[in-house]
């Protein structure tokens, strides 16, 4: 409720800043008074959808409670049912919520259906699991979440369901951390033994049908967490896979995961462009993978103690970081904008912290570089309004 | 592509849920029909074990099977091993013969043997080896275990059953019943506990 609330206040900002700049272009003459009301409430509208969704966003919340509560009776054997009658359940299960989701859906509550399809879309792993309890059939938690995620992509294709994308995604992302051998980095070193799983090459399929389905179903949600499995695959890539039990270099796989992250930033633009809500996307959690990147070479700089490096590596990156303030004040790019502050920031805080450790050095090279980044405002402004007067309509 | 996805999306919901449906079923009822063809068709073996019993957030209570033949003594071997390429996770082929009523292992191999008759060749999984430095004398050949997994390690019982097989495999040791395929998998066939033997069935 508090986020509903929340989104109400929001749009209820933004309606107040629409009218305003409606108001403001109509008197300039830029829009005709029908185009102004048309516009305002065109945003009317849409905020008052958004307040409607409220319902399935609940129906969906209740469907994932009820489902995980099949799980959970799955987890608390019940072995007093003779195995035929668990190995019905166990079927009907699904049937019963997909016949409820195709009916819902057929007497058009598409909310409702979609909630009794992800009902049935989590029931799905519950039979699975119920089954090799039932007849101790030995296998990882891999193979279940392989087989259960494709069965819930299918789900998605029958219904064109998002909640089930969305549970999808997820699951194929838990495929493939539970698929990569033992010694996942984080807990256990580099890894020793190459295979297809460690570098999570059969996940790649599922991550780009996620990925494309979002794409051509608009949804966010499935595109932003496509987004960041694509991000944790590509830090486990150049940040484990690649090293294969050598000592592993934290700065060429920085720079390699940043190199990666700008690379999917660009194809992003691409999209972005074309005006896809993807491409933003896209963007955005490719200059996640660059941020990230840049901070794991620059910890491995800092340890390495090669501060002649270091310096040059800060004020790169501190140039980049300007650069992409500017660059990602558009629309669709304001993410990059805010991960460059979160970066510009983090570099301040690097420059103090690994470079000179004393705030005489620290405060000549912020000076510095604050004295350098003003004289460049200052030039561009005077070449700016040099080049093109200010519009008399814009003017005070 | 765009042709096909509009193709499915013109085919009506129903008949488009019906065939996911049926396809899943199938799907389902195979896990169970396979499991029980693997038990009915192959070789039988006995192993005693060590159970201990855990509980798994998806499938709930289960007693953990520890067998006795998952640790290989290699100076045991009728058939020298050498271990010293071996990686954790590398596929194993053991060897057990019946004598006089125990499962023990002959060999154990990374490339499939050709079993004798009566033997039985399991796939296994290498977890580890276990040297025994400083207990030997130094420049000797020290003498090995290898740690293994033959899989077949989940007996699923609910919680009541499971503290029962607990219980009587603290009076005597508990031993299970494996089926072992044509291709080494080993799948639970049945229990023998206190002497009785009680097999997994269908329904």
């Amino acid at each position: 409720m508090k986020s509903a609330g929340a989104k109400r206040m929001r749009d209820g900002a933004y309606l107040k800043r629409l009218e305003a700049d409606l108001a403001r272009w109509t008197a300039a003459g830029r829009l005709s008074g029908e185009q102004s009301q048309a516009l305002l409430a065109d945003a009317h509208a849409r905020a008052a959808k958004g307040q409607g969704s409220f319902a399935n966003v609940a129906a969906a919340m209740g469907a994932v409670l009820f489902g995980l509560g099949l799980i959970t009776f799955v987890a608390a054997n019940w072995g007093e049912l003779p195995k035929a009658a668990r190995l019905g359940v166990s079927l009907l299960l699904p049937w019963l919520a997909f016949a409820a989701a195709v009916r819902a859906i057929e007497r058009a509550a598409a909310g409702v259906g979609q909630a009794f399809a992800l009902i049935g879309a989590l029931s799905i792993g519950a039979a699975i699991a119920m089954i090799g309890q039932t007849y101790n059939i030995e296998g990882s938690a891999a193979g279940l979440f392989l087989v259960w995620s494709l069965a819930v992509l299918a789900a998605s294709l029958v219904f064109s369901a998002r909640p089930l994308l969305i549970l999808f995604v997820i699951l194929a992302f838990l495929y493939f951390v539970f698929d990569r051998p033992g010694d996942f980095f984080l807990a256990h070193g580099p890894s020793t033994r190459p295979s297809l799983s460690l570098f999570g090459a059969y996940y790649l399929a599922l991550l780009f049908a996620g990925a494309f389905l979002a794409r051509r179903w608009d949804s966010g949600a499935a595109m932003h967490l496509s987004g960041l499995s694509a991000l944790v695959w590509t830090v486990l890539l150049f940040g484990d896979a690649i090293w294969l039990g050598r000592d592993r270099d934290w700065t060429a796989a920085g720079l390699m995961i940043a190199g990666a992250g700008a690379l999917y930033a660009a194809a992003g633009e691409v999209f972005r462009a074309r005006g896809e809500r993807a491409g933003a996307i896209g963007l955005a959690w490719g200059a996640a993978a660059v941020l990230v990147g840049v901070i794991a070479a620059e910890f491995s700089l800092w340890e390495d103690k090669k501060v002649g490096v270091e310096m040059v590596f800060a004020a790169a990156v501190l140039g980049m970081t300007v650069w992409a303030i500017n660059w990602g004040d558009a629309p669709g790019r304001r993410a990059v904008r805010g991960l460059a502050v979160a970066l510009f920031a983090f570099e301040c805080f690097y420059i103090y912290a690994a470079l000179f450790q004393g705030l005489l050095d620290t405060s000549l090279f912020l000076l510095g570089g604050g004295a350098l980044l003003i004289a460049l405002a200052s030039g561009w402004r005077w070449l700016t309004r040099k080049q093109k007067p200010l519009a008399p309509e814009a003017a005070p | 592509m765009n042709a096909l996805l509009a193709r499915w999306r013109a085919t009506p919901l129903r008949t488009r849920a019906l065939a996911f449906l049926g396809v899943l079923t199938v799907y389902l009822l195979g896990m169970a029909g396979c499991e029980h063809m693997a038990r009915q068709t192959g070789a039988e073996i006995v192993l005693k074990t060590r159970p201990v019993d855990p509980r798994e957030i998806l499938r709930g209570a289960y007693v953990a099977l520890d067998y006795e033949v998952e640790r290989v003594h290699l100076p045991d071997l009728p058939t020298p091993a050498d271990p010293s390429d071996w990686k954790p996770g590398d596929r194993l082929y053991l060897t057990l013969r019946n004598e006089g009523g125990v499962w023990t292992p002959v060999a154990l191999s990374p490339r499939r043997q050709r079993a004798a008759a009566g033997d039985v060749v399991v796939r296994a999984t290498y977890l580890r080896r276990e040297d025994y430095a400083g207990v030997t004398e130094p420049g000797k050949n020290m003498p090995v275990d290898i740690l293994i997994d033959i899989g077949a390690d989940h007996y699923y019982a609910d919680k009541a059953r499971a503290k029962a097989l607990g219980e009587a495999a603290r009076q005597g040791p508990l031993e299970i019943v494996l089926s072992v395929g044509g291709d080494g998998r080993a799948v639970i066939k049945g229990l023998i506990v206190d002497g009785r033997r009680q097999d997994e069935t269908l329904f």
